[in-house]
């Protein structure tokens, strides 16, 4: 038995179970567009900013990787590879949401912009055309980037060669710039135009890091479960897991860092135009939602990722990984859906289906890209952990 | 019970140097298993397992870093809620005197420091550090080369099990480079 072999069988199993499933939960999702129209739409979006999160995720990861390397990013560097090649489906499932803009969005009201006297002013940037112009030109780039240096990566897999290493190195680092400006521009646009007349600086950014923080429990939670299949059982070494789980904690208390920030000034101000935000998030039950985020997604995550005995244990770090994704499509939501759902907590069944049926399609996608190649990069000069003689 | 001469002045262990990592990890785990406890190894680098060949099992720094960061964490909160609603109560924009979520970044900060100063204090106090004194150094090929290129495991006289000639018969079939006698 060749070593890829091994994890075959369970790849292959894992990939059709989460086909079946996300075609009849996105299907499900699409008969719910002729029982709610409104809801259905909500839901969409809702999904498919959670899920997407993931393909942008493994963008930033990737060049971040390509930049600063690390042990970590050899670990898991096929994961990520194969995530930013899902970014296609995203560009394809975005599509719905252009043509679907007066659903979602109150800017693309007229009666709306007459009676908010900024929202009015916003138009020159805010109206459909422009709108739709700019996702396509986020994608655009985003494929570009991640395609053209993953050629690269691809041919040093091949090569080995240390000046093309170089190369992709320094291009990397102006496109990991490039890629916190664009996902910038792309959630005001997607999320934060949501509620028009609020803005704030810090939360494209704080929505950027949370995407990571979901890439990287994601990739942590696969790895766990590959651990103990060919080739990663003669490969991985604790210290991959102590290294991935200091890159969680560092990216939970960076997401808790903003939230807190964002929430610290909007609160000691007090002003009318940005309060509104938060007095939504926390009434009628969204309160609730909002306090379980900041017990559950930081605190007591951050406490347990403080200890050496759960990053270095596997089986505890898939555990807590697991959580984090749990409660990141949490903290999505309570983002996305009290912009709609004024002062009432609600969940409407399409808003699980959508999650769970562009998650379901987004992973069978991600497993066949990740079975084209083998699952460990070759002659990778950033791994040294698995070099022999090293005392460490 | 009063200091005899030999307690100022005998023996304080017995050393053997040995020129590779491996060796000194695998006399290491081989002192343990022949019951010597009270014995320490010294490397001019971290030696994956050799913490763990001589029996040790974990440090308490964690346990000090954490009573330090929640001695921060409420005393950072407690200064700022004295100071705001006891010491000098001001209404800022009409709000309570205890609107905690302006406490959050002082009492984080103070949380951070503590546990920081803490960690450093700690490591300290239990290597007993600064100590200008200690009998390893006495041996010569120690003090010239434990920080260079040679490593050295020292089992203490100390030790319930230790015995001069006995002990010094069991460092010799470890294969060091030289068995040296230390004196306090």
């Amino acid at each position: 038995m060749t070593p890829t072999n091994t994890l075959g069988p369970q790849l292959d199993r894992l990939q059709r179970n989460a086909l079946v499933i996300g075609v009849i939960a996105f299907a499900a999702t699409l008969v719910g567009a002729f029982v709610d129209k409104q809801h259905f739409w909500q839901s969409y979006l809702y999904g498919y900013i959670a899920i997407s999160a993931l393909a942008i995720g493994s963008l930033g990861i990737f060049l971040l990787h390509n930049v600063v390397g690390g042990n970590w990013g050899v670990a898991i560097r096929r994961f990520i590879e194969s995530g930013l090649q899902t970014l296609p489906l995203f560009a394809l499932l975005v599509i719905p949401i252009l043509f679907a803009t007066t659903f979602l969005y109150k800017w693309t009201d007229a009666t709306y912009r007459a009676e908010h006297f900024a929202v009015g002013h916003k138009a020159v940037y805010m109206n459909v055309p422009f709108f739709a112009g700019r996702t396509v030109f986020y994608f655009i780039v985003w494929i570009a980037m991640g395609s053209r240096i993953l050629k690269m990566a691809n041919e040093h897999d091949r090569t080995g060669d240390p000046a093309l290493f170089k190369r992709i190195k320094g291009v990397s680092a102006p496109a990991l710039l490039v890629f916190v400006l664009t996902t910038t521009f792309a959630f005001i646009d997607w999320i934060m135009s949501l509620e028009p007349d609020w803005y704030s600086t810090i939360y494209p950014w704080l929505f950027t890091v949370g995407e990571v923080l979901l890439t990287f429990a994601f990739m942590i939670a696969l790895l766990v479960l590959f651990s103990k299949h060919e080739p990663f059982a003669g490969f991985i070494k604790t210290a991959h897991f102590h290294d991935l789980g200091n890159l969680m904690l560092c990216f939970t208390m960076l997401w808790a860092y903003m939230g807190l920030a964002q929430f610290l000034i909007i609160w000691a101000e007090n002003l009318p135009d940005e309060i509104p935000w938060y007095i939504r998030r926390f009434s009628g039950g969204w309160g609730y939602l909002g306090w379980f985020i900041s017990i559950f997604h930081f605190c007591i995550p951050f406490f347990l990722l403080l200890m050496r005995f759960v990053k270095r244990n596997p089986q505890r770090l898939r555990v807590l990984a697991i959580w984090i994704i749990v409660v990141r499509m949490l903290d999505i939501f309570w983002y996305v859906a009290p912009a709609f759902r004024e002062r009432k907590l609600e969940v409407y069944w399409t808003d699980l289906s959508a999650l769970i049926g562009m998650g379901g399609i987004w992973l069978a996608y991600f497993i066949w890209n990740l079975k084209k190649r083998p699952m460990l990069v070759p002659n990778d000069p950033r791994n040294t952990y698995s070099v022999k003689g090293r005392a460490h | 019970m009063t200091e005899t001469f030999w307690d100022r002045h005998g023996l304080y262990g017995l050393m053997a140097q040995f020129e590779t990592p491996e060796q000194v990890v695998s006399a290491a785990q081989r002192a343990y298993d022949a019951g010597y406890r009270k014995m320490d190894a010294y490397s001019p680098m971290p030696v994956e397992g050799l913490a763990e060949a001589i029996g040790f099992k974990r440090n308490w720094v964690s346990l000090v870093v954490l009573i330090g960061g929640l001695t921060g964490c409420v005393g950072g909160f407690g200064l700022l809620w004295w100071i705001c609603v006891i010491a000098y109560p001001h209404n800022v924009g009409g709000r309570p005197f205890d609107s905690w979520p302006a406490f959050i970044p002082i009492t984080f900060e103070c949380t951070v420091l503590l546990a920081a100063l803490s960690s450093v204090v700690g490591m300290l106090a239990m290597n007993k550090l600064p100590m200008p004194y200690h009998p390893v150094f006495n041996v010569t090929e120690f003090a010239q080369r434990a920080s260079i290129d040679r490593f050295f495991l020292c089992i203490e006289a100390n030790d319930p099990k230790f015995d001069r000639d006995k002990t010094k018969a069991f460092l010799l079939e470890l294969n060091p480079e030289e068995v040296s006698e230390v004196d306090k």
